[in-house]
């Protein structure tokens, strides 16, 4: 699967929101490896915080370079947007190494849910738990 | 004519009555037909609510409720921080976390949430 995340170093996924980022590392994970095939710099800006407009263009971006999952630490409100074509991933963990190496431990669950269903998001929390969830109605 | 929105001091509304900074403590009076919480303070930018809510000792309503947050499905956007008038929540690790004690139970975080982890307790 190709997962899209957010950095500003190459080495840790930031804690603001997917779009802040200064690049998205593209990576290319299977169960047992990972590889690195894009990095990519987000010149995408915008002066409203949380557009969707912005939210949109960045699906683009990396949605032709075919990203299945965004991950991150922090997603805005745009997560309601993103969630409709693409997986957002929140990660409690802030090295990508070892967050693409939590991905690895379930991804075989991961994997068969982005084949299946739409509008959900995964949580992977820092003992590795992983959580898919619906976006609530509100009440 | 009034709804049942603009007349909950929970809201921010009321008549007359004043409004007071979460932070600092200052009492400005209430502009008719600006709620408290949409207003900050003049003397440290903090939020306001109004008067009768910090005052009283108790929760928004009669019961003692709280916002619970599940961190599994918190994604760490900030928006009910921004939204609270009691400055009850802060970001840990970027998972929201509820202060119970300073929490009234107005539940404005619930209805900002984007992805619903925000329930009452």
């Amino acid at each position: 699967m190709i997962v899209a995340c957010a950095t500003d170093d190459g080495i840790n996924l930031i804690k603001d929101h997917f779009g802040d980022a200064k690049y998205f590392y593209i990576y290319n994970v299977d169960s047992n490896d990972y590889k690195l095939i894009e990095t990519l710099e987000n010149h995408i800006k915008s002066d409203k915080h949380a557009d969707p407009k912005k939210a949109k263009k960045i699906m683009d971006l990396l949605g032709s370079n075919g990203a299945q999952i965004f991950m991150n630490r922090a997603f805005g409100p745009n997560i309601k947007i993103i969630k409709q074509d693409i997986f957002p991933l929140v990660m409690h963990e802030e090295s990508i190494s070892k967050a693409l190496n939590k991905i690895q431990n379930s991804y075989e669950k991961i994997e068969n849910t982005i084949k299946k269903k739409k509008n959900l998001y995964f949580v992977i929390n820092k003992e590795g738990v992983l959580k898919i969830n619906d976006v609530k109605q509100k009440a | 004519m009034l709804n049942r929105k603009h007349n909950n001091p929970r809201n921010g509304y009321g008549n007359g009555g004043k409004c007071m900074c979460t932070n600092c403590g200052t009492v400005v009076k209430h502009g008719q037909g600006t709620p408290c919480t949409e207003i900050t303070c003049p003397e440290c930018g903090s939020k306001m609510i109004r008067e009768e809510l910090v005052k009283s000792n108790d929760s928004v309503g009669s019961n003692k409720r709280v916002a619970v947050i599940t961190a599994e499905e918190c994604i760490g956007c900030g928006k009910c921080i921004r939204y609270c008038p009691f400055a009850a929540i802060e970001m840990q690790n970027n998972i929201a976390v509820v202060d119970f004690d300073a929490c009234r139970g107005c539940m404005k975080c619930m209805s900002a949430c984007p992805t619903g982890a925000i329930k009452r307790a």
